[in-house]
């Protein structure tokens, strides 16, 4: 048995803590984040889990490293205590029939990305039977089979419950913590935990865009997402709209719930979301269906994801401890993937290591 | 590689010819490999989306687009009224700290195109202001005229609506203006698809080529930057060169004089 320290308690601090004490291990966590997870991007994302449409809009390791968590998912949420709502019935594409040549731009990106069987183009009745509602507006589309999405809050408020009831997991609220040091972990460790900093066998840093005073490069990306209850909307599928300015992504929850999310926007801009968003967001609802007309708006919200350079995770060793971050708008698609090799480092099983090149350690 | 002759726009010295968008790339890693490969010394920059921050903590991306060392020309995209345009203006003098401005002022959502009347009236009020303004305009040579009597330096004709990528679409027209203004400064800002409609604009005589989305939307962006930093070489040397004239009839390449005569009344 080890004894651990994470810094940060978003979707990967609380997934890498949950794993760890699984395999049991001590965890202590310490977050300046609520235990709901408020602060957390995760905590605000679509949470779709879509290896191959996302690597057409990036590049094609994002459907490697997509592929092992897309594997690992199920697996994970099957040993949770509660069943979280999970729908792998694929992801379709589709634009609106001025917008082909966006289609188009789409298409030819996964024709060079991604292997033929990767997807498949339907026609209208094709689409009808997938998506009847869906067949009303648009006579065609690009369906991608076996892509999913998780009810994101539920897993939070599980993974909540699971970390602070264990006998072995200490969870603390702190101050923000902007930049971190041998000393800074010393006080931090001395003051939260009663202890010395040298009991952790290893401190690992889950900060996200918190962590920008000690990771070079790194930069956030503005995100926006509405949340809807449409009862007179049942989609049964992930629904990605291309669109000149960009994509938009539609993911339903359970019981007609739904989150449209969109913009990139590279800033650090954490305010609410503008009004342009906004009626942007709400008029890709009504063009996908005129049953959102009358759907409850439940929440909108913005937040920034954390990013490197390239755009994918980072894995690094300082003197301190490991930085896990630049998760980007991949969270979901990538953490159980990121954290599985980030266990095979600790557990020194490095030859089980599958990214390697995602490392800097 | 031979290079083309340096150039100079607004007193500023410049080798490349191609200024170059930052929009529309999958990661800032590949827009900095694309800037680099396409030897570009201006980068287009919006301020509406790409703005520094305006809080203390440092905008990332900001920072990576000043790394490259570029001349910084921030264009005021998405503007649609002299007023809305100036004022955006305004604050990209501010916060990039130049006085190079793109005018960019829309008349139409659907394709794009600049309404001339609105930017005529934000040119006047913004070169009082000491700016240094890049119209991006119609390929009407009239509105160029009215542009240039205006004090404007460089003058940045469409080849066609920003985005698609269908080329030169009246080049009548852009050659009507490159002869009728012989001392002013042109880029073609816009339309230009493949490296070839950037050779042809620059046999026409062209000074430069703005262009984003050939360059962002290609599979290998870097590539393609590359492809089109030596066809807009290629395109300025064959201009300087001095393109041969057009002949009706075929006249050989090889001399004939040594030939026997019933070789060549065969």
């Amino acid at each position: 048995m080890k004894q651990y320290l994470i810094i940060g308690s978003g979707l990967v601090g609380r997934l890498l803590a949950w794993r760890l004490i699984s395999k049991g291990h001590q965890v202590s966590i310490l977050s300046s984040d609520n235990k709901t997870g408020t602060g957390s991007a995760g905590f605000i994302a679509a949470s779709m889990i879509s290896p191959a449409t996302e690597a057409v809009q990036t590049e094609q390791k994002v459907k490697h490293i997509g592929q092992v968590s897309a594997d690992l998912w199920p697996k994970w949420l099957a040993e949770l205590p509660e069943e979280v709502f999970y729908q792998d019935n694929g992801t379709l594409v589709i634009a609106h029939n001025g917008d082909e040549s966006e289609m188009a731009r789409f298409t030819r990106r996964a024709e060079h990305i991604l292997s033929s069987d990767d997807y498949a183009e339907l026609n209208q009745e094709e689409l009808a039977d997938k998506e009847p509602q869906l067949a009303q507006q648009f006579d065609k589309a690009l369906f991608f089979d076996g892509e999913s999405c998780l009810d994101n809050r539920h897993l939070y408020r599980i993974l909540t419950t699971i970390l602070t009831m264990s006998p072995f997991c200490d969870w603390q609220q702190c101050d923000e913590i902007d930049s971190i040091s041998l000393t800074v972990l010393e006080q931090l460790s001395q003051h939260h935990f009663n202890c010395s900093n040298d009991v952790f066998d290893e401190v690992i840093d889950c900060r996200g865009n918190g962590a920008k005073a000690d990771l070079l490069g790194l930069r956030s990306v503005r995100g926006e997402v509405i949340r809807v209850h449409a009862p007179e909307v049942d989609f049964k599928h992930a629904i990605r709209l291309m669109h000149p300015r960009y994509p938009m992504y539609l993911a339903p929850r359970p019981n007609n719930e739904y989150i449209l999310g969109a913009t990139v926007i590279e800033s650090d801009d954490m305010s609410p979301v503008c009004v342009r968003s906004a009626l942007e967001l709400m008029s890709v609802l009504y063009s996908l269906h005129k049953g959102f007309a009358e759907a409850r708006v439940l929440e909108m919200a913005s937040h920034c994801r954390p990013a490197m350079k390239n755009n994918l995770p980072i894995i690094k060793r300082t003197n301190w401890g490991l930085q896990i971050n630049g998760l980007y708008r991949h969270g979901y698609l990538f953490s159980p993937a990121v954290i599985t090799d980030v266990l095979a480092l600790l557990e020194d099983k490095v030859e089980s290591i599958q990214f390697g090149e995602l490392f800097d350690v | 590689m031979k290079r083309a002759s340096s150039w100079q726009v607004y007193d500023t010295e410049l080798e490349s010819r191609l200024f170059i968008g930052t929009a529309l790339y999958t990661s800032p890693q590949i827009m900095l490999d694309a800037i680099k490969a396409s030897q570009a010394q201006v980068i287009t920059l919006s301020l509406r989306r790409q703005m520094p921050s305006q809080t203390e903590s440092n905008n990332q991306f900001w920072q990576l687009i000043q790394e490259l060392g570029c001349h910084l020309l921030p264009n005021t995209a998405g503007c649609y009224s002299a007023e809305e345009a100036v004022k955006t203006a305004c604050m990209a003098r501010e916060l990039f700290d130049t006085d190079w401005i793109k005018l960019e002022v829309l008349g139409d959502s659907y394709n794009l195109q600049p309404d001339p009347f609105a930017l005529v009236e934000a040119s006047k009020i913004l070169i009082a202001e000491g700016f240094k303004v890049f119209p991006y305009c119609t390929d009407d040579l009239v509105l160029c005229q009215k542009l240039a009597d205006l004090g404007c330096k460089v003058l940045m004709p469409w080849g066609a609506p920003i985005g698609t990528g269908q080329g030169l679409i009246n080049p009548y027209a852009l050659e009507v203006i490159r002869k009728r203004l012989p001392d002013m400064t042109l880029l073609v800002d816009a339309g230009i698809g493949k490296p070839s409609d950037a050779v042809q604009a620059m046999e026409l005589g062209y000074d430069g080529i703005l262009l984003n989305t050939a360059v962002a939307e290609a599979l290998e962006p870097d590539v393609m930057a590359s492809a089109f930093a030596q066809a807009i070489n290629a395109g300025r040397l064959a201009y300087e060169a001095g393109v041969m004239p057009k002949r009706d009839n075929a006249k050989p390449s090889t001399p004939t004089l040594d030939q026997p005569i019933w070789q060549q009344y065969d």
